[in-house]
């Protein structure tokens, strides 16, 4: 079949002489943290590849079910650490979904505003490190630069940086701070000629066309049987986004596209994330423009006892479809916490991508698949 | 025993001015290139050490040399030692043929000296054979590190140096082919006689010695041999403190060295730009500033590259030189020849 | 730990345990359900809905063969999860679960399928690709085995590993002390003797 590429196992024999095993990784500057892939070179050519995960294996899945509902919600921002955010509003949600709780209006746009900057966040950290794997350094500082201003909105209003557990059950933690709505915005001013720059650095440069265009192709179909999802998937020309197939939180208020892309190359997969950070500012906007009165959080009693019952939640995350699979036995705690996240099955499909490449394209491969290894270990 | 270094007297004295005023270039190309590229990233660079961290060169060399140094033990010694050195010495030795200065160049105690060490008939010849050694110690480091990201790093070294080296032969034939000489005063006098500096008429070759001349010195888009996204360090993965650092300073010696050979080749070497305009004015100025300005302005645009460019892959890199600069640099010679010829009818 | 038996599986319908909230209802004419009934009878023993969610309860035997319908024929192109959950106290003490998604109909289904202690369950590798590595998971922290599966070994945790994580019966500080003997070079005498609790 056309879609299964044959496993690691089943093509052991072609371990001849002249074919050379690299690791790559755990300990590597371009593999996004602690993957290590197990190379089959032929002289630069891969011939086979191997991905080791599970270095960065905490056991969230198991450490929830041992802590109440709300007590678990702080560990899911270590799993996609790079947009915490996003990863709290997934397990908030699942939560409030099973347990029945009714968000106001107000914290709906919060949250749908953090989101999105996060996935702004997210996306530039991506660009950044990804530019910086194919040798340009500087997009890499522009990035950080612009990130700075995000992670500086977040502290204001949640109070850390990196892991902000930013919702609560039922809304947010507190109401938004003084100077939130105007810094916000003065981000989103700044941001649109921010990206224009960056495309003018990368988007027509010929040697960024020669390293990203027709490398790690993939076509819709495959893409979906691996399990891609995300901007990864759109690359593909998949129009799918849980925002608007399946939106939760206050989404179906907001107007924005969904780029996609023709060639499913990496190439393809860039434009689609800068333009996700243009649609992103688009829907900040709005959420900024309507942004109602009223509370910032429902009655939620201290001590969270969902219905007995099972639920799955997903949201559309930077990276991808990231779902929560709660199951209750109607105690406080939860019986057990299933986390998919994004970049576990977007990695999946590496092996796939970059056979027949050659090594200095397996740094823009992990870089276009957009992995973050807190996700894929747990 | 002395008396038979008399004769060489003033080679030796330019020797040394020459080590030391190079390798104080050499230490603050680096403070330059961070402070350059500091500054394209919308930061600082060095600001810690001296004013504008205009020590830090020191610094750095300080922290070079108390480093602990690490052979790593499967790794073949000999050639891990030698590694450095064959990369570090040659980039010294090319500078001795550069002219600085005119043979005229300062006049101490009644007597002129010219401004450099040597004059050699196949100057040119000779700078391209050293300067090819520089990359024999990146492949024999890579080799003899027994790791599989040297091996790659020395693999793509190979597969840059049967690329570039061609091309870069052939563009600078036209300039052979223009000044009749290979002696590198005698290309700079020939501008003079010519009074077009030599990138006009050869600007093809211009434009190709220079991009070999970046891929010599794995800078960026070229830097494929050390490229840290890929291979971490490529050659120089296994090495630590002093011998990286002869590593480190052999590529921005090469640096230098690429520049003063295309300033001499192209930029007319010492000569003062528009002498017609200028000359009145600025005459007092030494050829030895005309050269370093020139000389600059390569190293900035090196700077420049880096801080603007992604990095090729080593077989676009080949597909670059094979199919497009060399066909071009073989019609570049055919077309200065067929003129020179006519011209000389 | 939990120390109620879960009540998470509906017992019958409207004989649920909590009074008020959500239930799962039973779904009448589910295509899907009729379509599974049809070609495997008794293949779907039950079809839920709860919380606009549909759960379908399938026998473990013809997984495989009911995902191939699925994809081919109910258009659920992409599955994008499966999982597992321990529950000690049950007959059937595992229930596999395959999370799919019909782009056509903007659809998601659950697929519970229930196995004993030491039975195997069929991969559906073949017919999602994407399957490969969370049955891999699966296999991993609950120990279930997926018979047809190409490669199937631990993911997340080391080769050598003993025990399975996520069983209920693993402590949450639980660790393989051989594994650890074997493996790191602890200096401190903790961590040298075999047999010893596995506890800190």
């Amino acid at each position: 079949m056309s879609n299964t590429a044959p496993p690691a196992a089943a093509t052991a024999p072609i371990l001849k002489e002249d074919v050379m095993v690299l690791n790559m990784g755990p300990q590597h500057p371009s593999t996004h943290g602690v993957l290590r892939v197990i190379l089959k070179l032929d002289g630069e050519k891969i011939v086979d590849l191997d991905c080791d995960i599970g270095y960065l294996h905490r056991g969230i899945e198991k450490i929830a079910e041992n802590r109440s509902y709300t007590g678990a919600a702080p560990y899911m921002d270590r799993l996609d650490y790079i947009a915490a955010v996003s990863n709290n509003l997934a397990y908030v949600g699942a939560v409030e979904k099973l347990a029945g709780v009714q968000v106001p209006p107000k914290a709906q746009h919060v949250r749908v505003i953090l989101t999105e900057l996060t996935r702004i966040a997210s996306h530039l950290l991506w660009l950044g490190t990804h530019a910086m794997d194919i040798g340009a350094l500087t997009v890499f500082l522009y990035c950080f630069r612009e990130r700075e201003d995000i992670l500086n909105i977040l502290e204001m209003t949640t109070g850390a940086r990196l892991t902000t557990n930013a919702f609560r059950v039922g809304g947010l933690a507190a109401d938004i701070p003084d100077g939130f709505v105007e810094k916000t915005r003065a981000f989103c001013d700044l941001i649109g000629g921010r990206i224009d720059e960056y495309e003018g650095l990368l988007s027509a440069n010929r040697i960024w066309l020669s390293r990203t265009r027709g490398i790690g192709v993939i076509n819709a179909g495959d893409a979906v049987a691996i399990g891609l999802s995300g901007p990864s998937l759109r690359g593909s020309g998949v129009k799918w986004d849980l925002r608007k197939a399946q939106p939760y939180e206050a989404y179906s208020k907001f107007e924005f596209d969904i780029p996609t892309g023709a060639n499913g190359d990496t190439y393809d997969r860039y434009l689609v994330r800068l333009e996700e950070m243009r649609q992103a500012k688009r829907i900040i906007l709005q959420a900024l423009d309507g942004m109602p009165e009223g509370d910032f959080r429902a009655k939620v009693p201290r001590v969270l006892k969902p219905p007995a019952g099972e639920v799955y939640h997903s949201i559309e995350a930077p990276k991808g479809e990231l779902g929560f699979y709660l199951v209750s036995d109607g105690s406080a705690n939860p019986y057990r916490v299933r986390i998919k996240g994004p970049s576990f099955f977007n990695l999946q499909a590496m092996r796939r991508l970059c056979i027949g490449h050659f090594v200095a394209d397996v740094v823009a491969i992990i870089g276009t698949l957009d992995i973050v290894l807190g996700e894929i270990d747990r | 025993m002395l008396e038979l270094f008399k004769p060489y007297t003033e080679e030796l004295v330019k020797i040394v001015i020459l080590l030391a005023l190079i390798s104080l270039a050499i230490a603050y190309l680096t403070w330059l290139e961070r402070k350059v590229i500091g500054h394209i990233q919308s930061r600082l660079g060095p600001m810690r050490v001296g004013w504008h961290g205009l020590l830090q060169p020191i610094a750095d060399g300080i922290k070079f040399i108390i480093k602990e140094d690490i052979i790593p033990a499967k790794a073949d010694r000999f050639g891990f030692i030698l590694a450095p050195l064959l990369a570090f010495i040659p980039a010294f030795i090319v500078f001795a043929l550069i002219p600085f200065d005119g043979p005229q160049a300062f006049t101490v105690g009644g007597k002129t000296y010219s401004g450099y060490v040597a004059d050699v008939d196949i100057a040119l010849l000779f700078v391209m054979a050293i300067t090819s050694i520089c990359v024999l110690g990146l492949i024999v480091g890579g080799w003899a590190s027994n790791s599989k990201y040297p091996l790659l790093g020395a693999l793509r070294s190979v597969a840059q140096l049967v690329s570039y080296e061609i091309p870069m032969g052939l563009s600078v034939m036209g300039v052979v082919l223009m000044a009749g000489s290979l002696s590198l005063v005698r290309i700079v006098q020939a501008q003079e006689r010519l009074g077009w500096w030599f990138f006009l008429p050869q600007l093809v070759g211009f434009v190709i010695y220079f991009i070999c001349g970046v891929a010599e010195t794995n800078r960026n888009p070229f830097d494929l041999p050390e490229a840290e996204a890929e291979l971490v360090g490529g050659y120089h993965t296994e090495y630590s403190g002093f011998r990286f650092a002869l590593f480190f300073l052999a590529e921005y010696a090469n640096m230098i060295t690429i520049s003063a050979v295309a300033a001499t080749l192209f930029l007319g070497g010492w000569l003062m730009p528009f002498p017609s305009l200028l000359a009145p004015y600025l005459s007092w100025v030494p050829g030895i500033v005309w050269f370093s300005l020139k000389v600059f302005a390569f190293l900035f645009l090196y700077l420049w590259f880096r801080g603007t460019f992604p990095r090729y892959r080593f077989d676009q890199l080949m597909g670059i030189m094979w199919k497009i600069l060399l066909p071009v640099a073989i019609a570049n010679i055919l077309v200065t020849a067929g003129v020179m010829l006519y011209l000389n009818r | 730990m939990n120390d109620q038996a879960p009540s998470t599986q509906p017992q019958a319908p409207g004989g649920d345990a909590a009074p008020a909230g959500p239930r799962y209802e039973p779904l009448a004419q589910n295509p899907v359900a009729d379509g599974i009934n049809q070609r495997w009878p008794g293949g779907c023993t039950g079809a839920w809905s709860f919380l606009d969610q549909w759960f379908f309860d399938v026998a473990k035997d013809h997984v495989a063969e009911i995902g191939q319908w699925l994809r081919d024929e109910m258009r659920f192109d992409m599955c994008a999860d499966v999982t597992a959950v321990h529950y000690p106290e049950r007959e059937s003490p595992f229930t596999v679960i395959y999370n799919l998604y019909s782009f056509a109909d903007n659809r998601r289904i659950l697929l519970r399928a229930e196995l004993a202690a030491d039975a195997a369950i069929p991969s559906v590798t073949a017919v999602w690709p994407s399957a490969a590595w969370p049955e891999r998971e699966v296999f991993d922290m609950f120990g279930i085995r997926f018979s047809g599966h190409p490669d199937l070994r631990r993911i997340l945790m080391p080769e050598d590993w003993t025990g399975h994580p996520l069983r209920k019966d693993y402590d949450i500080r639980g660790r393989d002390p051989q594994w650890i003997a074997r493996h790191l070079e602890l200096r401190t005498p903790a961590a040298a003797p075999e047999g010893e609790a596995s506890h800190e």
